[in-house]
């Protein structure tokens, strides 16, 4: 094994521990899609993490590999290169409609004095009155998955979230059914 | 003081909603045993229960965005796949009871379809390979992937345990983990990846 591949599975099980760091997150991400070698080990590791917590380790239907095919054949396209928003994007949209909501809250209120309207007048701008439209649903719709939005749109049968489903069935107890932690 | 163990998920549910398909293919190939398990209880035909397995991530996948994290994403998609269940059980005759007292993977109920004597054997057979590798491994190597594993420890944790660096416990468990998967990789081969 040389340095990098084991730089590399090092970074994996990192990763499947929850415990990566963002460096070695970005390298395991940037391997997989293009390292079969690198899913076999993450399936054999968990396979075995899975063995170690039960008295059975049950094969599986299809080999990993082969259900991962399919799904991509059923999924949407990823989206390369899509520009993330940015973290600070969202929150700097949303004092801004406060802001601007406050200002136009200012101006329809009956001048008091002549001095409180210069002081408001200047700020009613158009500008100002194009940020007073961005509502706070729409800075959040800007978090809508494309992709997935696609897969909306192609038609394909939309599962209800599964939280309000009502099932009569017991979920899985944490402890015994050792989710990871 | 250490640091408790983190939502192995929470990454990998983060970026697979921020549309990232390589953090959503980790998450079906972490959980696909266990979803082919909890569906082959009520699920006979190891074909249906391939086709139900497909059905429920790509079901997950689509509900994704709803996903608050109220739940571990472990019991959110078991949830998707009693569903993809009950509506195949709907569509055919029943055959046995989906009723899953335990609600556990990890344990005593054996899959339906694979109650036969030598499926039986062999599922114990894998089981018992692991441990035999885990015995196998140096024993502070043995200790940490435990540690991890089985009692779900965290780095840091596990550190104050064995009273070595951070560091040095991920590169046990890294080690751990290669000598087992070098062990079970032939049992698998074997008929393990059908």
């Amino acid at each position: 094994m040389s340095a990098d591949d084991a730089a590399l599975n090092r970074a994996l099980s990192a990763v499947m521990d929850g415990q990566a760091t963002p460096a070695e997150w970005a390298l395991v991400n940037a391997a997989w899609a293009n390292d079969p070698g690198l899913r076999e080990r993450w399936a054999l590791w968990h396979a075995a993490g899975d063995g170690l917590r039960s008295a059975e380790l049950p094969a599986v239907h299809r080999e990993p590999q082969a259900l991962l095919e399919a799904l991509h054949a059923q999924l949407p396209a990823p989206v390369v290169g899509h520009p993330r928003r940015r973290d600070w994007l969202a929150p700097l949209a949303v004092a801004a409609s406060f802001i601007a909501v406050a200002i136009g809250v200012g101006a329809l209120r009956p001048p008091q004095a002549p001095e409180a309207m210069v002081a408001v007048a200047p700020l009613a701008t158009p500008r100002a009155q194009g940020l007073s439209g961005m509502s706070f649903a729409q800075t959040a719709a800007g978090r809508t998955l494309p992709a997935l939005g696609t897969a909306r749109e192609s038609g394909l049968p939309v599962e209800p979230p599964p939280e309000i489903i009502d099932w009569s069935l017991t979920p899985p107890e944490p402890a015994a059914s050792r989710p990871p932690p | 003081m250490t640091t408790p163990a983190p939502d192995s998920d929470a990454l990998l549910v983060r970026e697979a909603q921020a549309g990232n398909r390589n953090a959503f293919d980790m998450l079906v190939l972490k959980y696909q045993r266990r979803v082919e398990r909890l569906l082959s209880r009520s699920v006979r035909d190891a074909a249906d229960v391939a086709d139900l397995c497909q059905e429920t991530f790509l079901a997950a996948y689509r509900a994704l965005p709803a996903f608050r994290g109220d739940s571990a994403f472990y019991t959110w998609l078991y949830r998707i796949a009693i569903n993809a269940a009950q509506r195949h059980r709907a569509r055919h005759r029943p055959v046995e009871s989906l009723d899953d007292d335990e609600g556990t993977f990890g344990t005593a109920a054996a899959p339906t379809d694979d109650a036969t004597p030598e499926a039986l054997l062999a599922s114990r057979q894998l089981a018992v390979g692991v441990n035999e590798a885990v015995e196998a491994l140096a024993e502070d190597q043995r200790r940490a992937l435990l540690l991890r594993e089985v009692d779900g420890l965290s780095y840091d944790e596990i550190a104050d345990l064995m009273d070595c660096p951070p560091g040095t416990v991920r590169s046990r468990i890294f080690r751990a983990r290669e000598a087992v998967a070098a062990r079970l990789r032939p049992l698998l081969d074997g008929g393990g990846w059908r």
